[in-house]
């Protein structure tokens, strides 16, 4: 598709408006009229990954302060010893370098995360070939949530089933 | 997974780019011939897992040594899939051109994005269904396409080639946050599903923008055809997972699916409203549709996808006969210019293209619509009601 502005080059911004909540509005655009219309930021312009996340929430209408970026306060200089990367260029780009910069800049994430993604802890797939261990720390984790409530409610011929379990699967004697 | 002629063969070489060919030039994928579960709205559903080799830089960081490396990797660990997953084929975009990669992408088998990346590759499993964009955002991009609504279907197909490709290789990943991505927002299961949803009688009606402003408040995203970006056409609108962390992989699906089938539901009482108001103004949109489409000359990409929409749209009303989820599916890839080109032995104008377009529309439909002399009582297109 070619963009509807300058008829010249390909439309690479898609724009959809909806106005009062019923009319679809399109309009394509190449990148230079994108910019030129102010649409997008200029081609040297830093992409504030916070801006964007916060975009992604769908937090504009309680005010730009909300914007404010989760990790203002860390050293934009801090960076990531594996790959290098700093946290001021994640902080630019929205992509991190490598995994190990989940570990340098976990503090600085830990809110990033948890506005995206709204939550912080993964309750999904395990590798199958590398995932034993973890899949034992979760299972201990929930039979001990299932030991609280069962000692909560008084149920304690349940309460025992669940303590000789953990037991079991801390002496590793069954996975 | 079986009935892929050149499954059968084994992965030899000489047979790799034959199948290319062969996927280059359908339009459409086998696993897109079988109808899905309420496929008069839901065109196909797909699952898309994120994953990363453990101990590299994500794509982004990487240098062309580690990338290469990786490709290596990626195609040492499909060679060792189990063979009951049937035969998958690895593609360099570096060996395709510009023409081939944009078939890829019109196929939903690589992003946009990835189509401009020249060190990546592409798996393709047998029957198209099963894929994989390798050096995309993440080291791989796993997806799983089937027919109409059915998400948990897909996530167990993506989810099998993520085993199947973890014999091999080592995911980035940690037990308290998953599967490590480059970006955050794909963190955790690394999972979008989405379904693609033809919803006319909804943007008809206008209803739309509230549609859109309902499915934010579920974590619910729509974005256009070719996924992030892109413009929604056609009234093609493309539903998806907002957040990837802190739920397990069958409660997104789940989810999803069930807000899909609530937007089915509502297309569908859309269309009966449409009906029962409108009854003339909707046949007369239709009839114009099919009257274009059967005798233009000069077909815009945009214009094809509307009134190809405005089709199906007449077909599932019975207004026309019949067209075929499949023909339907069929007619919206041969139309796309990437395609239109390659089949047409090269690189055209704008111009031009629409020209071919608008050739190639009004043959396949006058075969499609018009009811072969044998059948009978079926009515036939141009008879009107």
């Amino acid at each position: 598709m070619m963009c509807q502005q300058c008829h010249e080059r390909p439309a690479q911004y898609h724009l959809t408006s909806v106005v009062e909540g019923q009319t679809v509005q399109e309009l394509h655009l190449c990148e230079r009229c994108a910019a030129e219309r102010e649409v997008i930021p200029p081609p040297d312009a830093p992409v504030s990954v916070h801006g964007w996340l916060a975009s992604l929430l769908g937090g504009l209408g309680e005010g730009a302060s909300a914007v404010a970026p989760p990790g203002a306060g860390a050293p934009a200089a801090l960076r990531c010893a594996r790959c290098g990367i700093t946290y001021a260029e994640f902080a630019r780009t929205g992509l991190l370098g490598c995994p190990d910069c989940y570990d340098a800049f976990a503090k600085e994430l830990d809110p990033v995360v948890r506005r995206a993604q709204g939550r912080t802890r993964h309750e999904g797939k395990v590798p199958s070939r590398t995932g034993d261990a973890i899949r034992r720390r979760r299972e201990l984790a929930d039979l001990r949530r299932e030991l609280d409530a069962a000692v909560g409610q008084q149920a304690f011929e349940r309460a025992a089933a669940l303590r000789d379990r953990i037991r079991a699967l801390e002496g590793g004697a069954r996975a | 997974m079986t009935g892929d002629p050149d499954a059968a063969g084994g992965a030899r070489p000489e047979a790799g780019s034959d199948r290319l060919e062969a996927i280059l030039r359908e339009p459409v994928g086998p696993w897109q011939r079988a109808e899905g579960p309420a496929s008069d709205v839901a065109v196909s559903s797909r699952v898309r897992l994120a994953r990363n080799v453990a101990g590299l830089p994500f794509p982004p960081r990487m240098q062309a040594a580690d990338a290469t490396a990786l490709l290596g990797r990626v195609d040492e660990a499909r060679a060792a899939l189990p063979p009951e997953d049937g035969a998958f084929l690895f593609a360099r975009l570096d060996g395709l051109g510009p023409l081939d990669r944009q078939v890829l992408v019109e196929k939903h088998l690589i992003s946009p994005p990835h189509a401009h990346q020249s060190r990546g590759a592409v798996l393709i499993g047998p029957d198209e269904q099963v894929s994989a964009m390798v050096l995309e955002e993440d080291h791989l991009r796993i997806q799983a396409l089937c027919p109409g609504l059915q998400l948990p279907a897909a996530w167990e197909l993506a989810s099998r080639l993520d085993d199947g490709l973890e014999r091999t290789l080592d995911w980035a990943y940690s037990a308290s946050l998953g599967y490590l991505t480059t970006c955050p927002t794909n963190l955790g299961t690394g999972l979008r599903a989405s379904v693609m949803l033809h919803l006319p009688a909804l943007a008809l009606l206008g209803r739309i923008g509230t549609l859109l402003t309902e499915l934010a408040k579920v974590g619910v995203v729509a974005r256009g055809l070719y996924g992030e970006g892109t413009a929604a056409s056609g009234n093609l609108f493309q539903v998806s997972n907002q957040t990837s962390l802190g739920q397990s992989e069958a409660e997104i699906c789940a989810h999803l699916q069930a807000v899909a089938k609530g937007i089915a539901a509502r297309e569908r009482s859309s269309r009966e409203a449409l009906l029962a108001e409108r009854r003339t103004a909707v046949e007369d949109r239709v009839w114009r549709a099919y009257g274009l489409l059967t005798n233009a000359r000069l077909l815009s990409s945009e214009e094809a996808l509307q009134f190809l929409s405005d089709l199906r749209l007449g077909a599932d009303l019975h207004v026309l006969p019949p067209i075929g989820a499949d023909r339907w599916a069929e007619l919206l890839v041969l139309t796309r210019a990437g395609f239109l080109q390659r089949q047409g032995g090269g690189e055209a104008g704008p111009g031009q293209r629409d020209a071919r377009r608008a050739d190639m529309v009004r043959t396949r439909l006058q075969a499609a619509l018009t009811p072969a002399p044998a059948a009978g009582g079926a009515a036939g297109p141009v008879q009107a009601r």
